[in-house]
């Protein structure tokens, strides 16, 4: 009995997302489990990078429940991965906007604690540092592209899909999130 | 139209490199997380709205249906058929002497009338008559 149970999970396992989505409609959780394990890695990535490590493990949460709640809605459209990183997205936006105060004094704080050590592995959290506060300084816009299509390393197209923007959109502000990005670290001392 | 540079090798390389490390992830976060779901009733499929609906839909056109056809009927009555004609006649045949009655026996029949209203009536009904039998000329 036991072996016919591990047998029908392994099948879920190998499942594709859309057929996994079905399943969760119609009440089964153990796919949505499924679809946790495969994509948590890149929410948690996501989330990290748009919005203050804080409560990164509340975001996750609400991402997911979320996507549980929206199940019955999502329409396939599109990819649910893509959806997924979407609803991502939203919840790292409305995280940003209450923890702005919080991000400048964290901030603060790190550069008091980075710039007094230059060993390897400091230099590494000091360029660690630098980036992070290279996309802080970007526009909500600007650092979602760069996020999701440089880091995270989603196609163009992927990323219009997420943001709900045209691709041409995306390229202009890749663009300027590049430039962007790029002055704030020349003028912190790196030479890319 | 779009002349932006795809990619920046160098910029995205030391983002990549330099990206912050995530932590690890909590080992409890997968179950807590599905100890939430299980406090949630999924929300009810649409499609028990969608099969209203759809009922809701097949008795309107129904009722339409029959509304119509019963205005289509009262507005164009069916043809009678020859043998209801030929009956219509032969009842008409059977019962002409006293369905239609001369004037000068009607007036017989309410002497209330004065002369005057006689003879209006007379003129009237004569009227009446005088177009049946031309009528009647023609055909002859």
């Amino acid at each position: 009995m036991s072996e016919v149970v591990i047998g029908v999970e392994e099948r879920a396992e190998s499942m594709a997302d859309d057929l996994l989505v079905k399943h969760c409609v119609a009440g089964d959780r153990h796919s949505f489990r499924i679809l946790y394990r495969r994509h948590q890695h890149h929410v948690r990535q996501i989330l990290y990078q748009l919005c203050d490590p804080s409560n990164l493990e509340d975001l996750v949460q609400e991402v997911f429940l979320r996507a549980w709640k929206g199940l019955p809605k999502f329409r396939q459209n599109s990819q649910f991965s893509t959806w997924l990183y979407r609803i991502a997205w939203n919840v790292a936006s409305d995280r940003r906007q209450t923890l702005a105060q919080d991000r400048s004094r964290l901030q603060t704080i790190a550069r008091s604690v980075v710039t007094q050590h230059h060993d390897p592995d400091v230099m590494q959290l000091h360029y660690q540092d630098l980036v992070r506060k290279g996309l802080n300084s970007l526009s909500e816009d600007h650092r979602s592209v760069l996020v999701l299509h440089d880091l995270e390393e989603l196609p163009q197209k992927e990323v219009a899909e997420i943001l709900d923007i045209p691709v041409g959109t995306v390229k202009s502000r890749l663009f300027h999130a590049r430039s962007g990005m790029r002055k704030f670290l020349e003028e912190s001392g790196v030479q890319l | 139209m779009n002349d932006f540079p795809d990619e920046d090798p160098k910029l995205r390389n030391f983002l990549r490199q330099h990206r912050s490390i995530i932590p690890l992830e909590s080992p409890e976060s997968e179950d807590r997380l599905m100890a939430a779901i299980d406090l949630l009733s999924i929300e009810p499929s649409p499609r028990v709205s969608h099969h209203w609906w759809r009922i809701g839909g097949g008795i309107g056109i129904i009722v339409t249906g029959i509304v119509g056809i019963t205005i289509y009927q009262l507005m164009n009555p069916p043809e009678p058929s020859l043998a209801d004609l030929h009956q219509l006649n032969l009842y008409l045949e059977a019962h002409a002497h006293s369905l239609i009655e001369s004037p000068e026996e009607r007036l017989r029949q309410r002497p209330e009338l004065n002369m005057e209203d006689r003879d209006r009536s007379l003129d009237l009904d004569l009227d009446i008559f005088s177009d049946r039998d031309s009528d009647e000329s023609v055909d002859s």
